[in-house]
């Protein structure tokens, strides 16, 4: 489903300097498995997600997801793939705080020929199942952060994507709220969807749902 | 068009609302400025089109001194023989300053049995039984004048004051509605031999003389002929007044659109600058392209969000120009092309809406307020999602 041969990924800083943020990555993941990068924060985490989600390109290496080289689409094929491929946790969730909470889930869908109607009722749907029916109408910004959350995950499952990448989704969560994530997560599993998490929470670790665990420290697979 | 995005674009403006307002209101308050003085010029040129359509073909003056004096009335004679010349008519007009209201109305002497060297005069006194005055000193203003009058309490005749200092006293026998505002309102019509006693013009002489041409190829050279007749003459065709008008529009109008220029130069800059797009913007977009929206959708709706923006304020600028020129009668801008406007009665402009004006504005001012805004989102967009998230 996804694999990543010999990736490195270098950003450029102001003068000559650069930061290397992956170096010669290789790794591949099945379709319907669970899979959590482990790491510090600036191991390269968020870029190996961002790689995978077509959202940058690498300096070197190839990026190849559900049969397609991500690495050498044009821009609109990327966008398009995103879309309809991937669905996107953030860590800070990335709402609109003008938003209302269903028409944060209905964003990605807005420039399909889908009708509007039918856009809001998947996502009501969604948002019915994740327990968020009664702060439909509520801005993003007046949501707690663990609705903050359910709404996220809501808009990364309104396309019907086959693979879901989380970065950090409980960075900013109590507890209970990161439970009730993990729930979520098995349920999605359930779908049969794959899941790539970013994380530094041991909770991800060894719970029994995930199927591996990758770690990834200053660019490179341990 | 994909009603969701336009909705979604009409949420974004209100979603930035109090931002789209301060610079809708500026760009509409630009557009106001521009069309106002755009408007003005064309009503006003408009006036002076029709003012010139009514001249003679070739108005001959006598220099004395380097200025314009009386010139002999027997002259018509001797240019009426001149091949290609229609008629040549003496006039006797001048102006009188009257001082308590600080104008000058022009005085215009006529001969009521005679048609008028111009149609507009003749179409003046139409209707005005003149029978009934002939025993008189009277005298038919125009509208300008009457409401002068009015406000200085002379409702029934007004007192001249003669050139020897004496006064004369003149019945105010009618009004008539002006043909052209910039011609008629200040206008005073009334008996030739009256105006020559008010203006001390004797039997004989004349302010000036007007020539008819059949064939208006062979004004100007009519008119070199005159020359040559009458050394001691300025000879004016329409043609010359038409082009010193038509300067005076082009330089005056030019030179507010340079200021302007500046000035709309200096919204775009602003507008340009990173104040612009706020980081707030660039996060969101940097979302939607995160979300899977491809760059010429993110371009579309921007599109849409600074055109729904930028038509809206065009048409409340448009709206404010026309109320600030056809109903307040342009307070400010008429004296940018009227050089000495103190000194005359005041004249309403007429109602000229050129759409073809409208559409150079819309030209002018809206593309390029749609494009200081889609540059910085186009550069956004471009950039990697991840990038502009970080």
């Amino acid at each position: 489903m996804i694999r990543l041969t010999n990736v490195s990924k270098i950003y450029p800083l102001s003068g000559a300097d650069s930061v290397t943020a992956l170096e010669n990555v290789s790794l591949s993941i099945r379709e319907g498995e669970l899979v959590v990068l482990k790491g510090i924060s600036g191991s390269g985490k968020s870029t190996l997600l961002a790689l995978i989600a077509a959202m940058t390109k690498p300096t070197s290496g190839d990026v190849v997801v559900a049969g397609r080289s991500v690495a050498k689409l044009p821009d609109r094929f990327a966008s398009d793939f995103r879309r309809n491929t991937i669905g996107m946790i953030f860590q800070k969730f990335n709402l609109l705080g003008d938003l209302s909470a269903i028409d944060n889930v209905t964003l990605p869908l807005i420039p399909t020929h889908e009708s509007a109607s039918d856009i809001k009722e998947r996502a009501y749907r969604i948002l019915k199942s994740l327990g968020v029916k009664k702060r439909l109408g509520s801005l993003a910004k007046h949501l707690s952060g663990g609705e903050q959350q359910r709404v996220a995950i809501a808009r990364a499952l309104v396309g019907d994507p086959a693979i879901i990448l989380a970065d950090e989704p409980t960075a900013s969560l109590d507890r209970k709220l990161t439970l009730d994530f993990v729930e979520m997560l098995k349920t999605m599993k359930q779908s049969g969807k794959t899941i790539v998490i970013a994380t530094h929470d041991p909770l991800f670790f060894d719970l029994g749902i995930v199927d591996r665990v990758i770690e990834i420290d200053g660019g490179r697979l341990a | 068009m994909n009603p969701k995005l336009l909705t979604f674009a009409l949420e974004a403006i209100g979603r930035r609302g109090g931002k789209n307002a301060a610079v809708g209101i500026i760009f509409a308050l630009l557009v106001a400025l521009l069309a106002s003085v755009l408007l003005t010029s064309r009503s006003l040129q408009s006036e002076v089109e029709k003012t010139l359509s009514a001249l003679p073909d070739i108005t001959v003056q006598k220099l004395q001194g380097g200025r314009q004096g009386l010139i002999e009335s027997d002259r018509v004679y001797a240019i009426e023989t001149i091949p290609g010349v229609t008629w040549a008519r003496e006039r006797v007009w001048g102006y009188y300053y009257f001082q308590n209201a600080g104008v000058n109305f022009t005085l215009v002497g006529l001969d009521f049995f005679l048609p008028a060297y111009e149609e507009s005069l003749n179409a003046a006194i139409r209707n005005f039984d003149i029978a009934t005055w002939m025993d008189r000193d009277f005298m038919i203003v125009g509208e300008g004048v009457e409401r002068t009058l009015h406000a200085n309490y002379y409702k029934e005749y007004f007192n001249f004051i003669l050139p020897d200092g004496a006064m004369k006293k003149v019945e105010l026998a009618g009004t008539f509605a002006a043909g052209t505002a910039l011609q008629s309102s200040d206008t005073i019509l009334l008996p030739v031999t009256l105006a020559r006693t008010l203006l001390n013009a004797p039997e004989g002489l004349a302010t000036d003389i007007t020539v008819a041409v059949a064939n208006p190829e062979e004004v100007a050279m009519v008119a070199t002929k005159i020359s040559r007749l009458y050394p001691d003459t300025r000879v004016i065709t329409k043609t010359d007044l038409a082009g010193s008008y038509q300067n005076l529009f082009d330089y005056k109008g030019g030179l507010f659109l340079s200021l302007f220029i500046t000035a709309l130069a200096s919204f775009f800059i602003l507008l340009l600058d990173k104040s612009g797009m706020g980081l707030a913007e660039r996060r969101e977009i940097g979302i939607l392209r995160a979300l899977g929206w491809r760059m010429e959708e993110v371009i579309r709706l921007k599109l849409l969000e600074s055109g729904i923006v930028a038509f809206t304020a065009y048409l409340l600028g448009i709206f404010i120009a026309l109320g600030y020129v056809f109903m307040l009668q342009a307070p400010g801008i008429v004296a940018l092309f009227e050089g000495y406007s103190v000194l005359k009665p005041a004249f309403e402009l007429p109602v000229v809406i050129d759409l073809s004006l409208l559409g150079l504005i819309f030209l002018a001012t809206v593309p390029l307020y749609m494009a200081a805004v889609i540059f910085p989102a186009w550069r956004a967009a471009t950039i990697d999602a991840d990038e502009v998230m970080r």
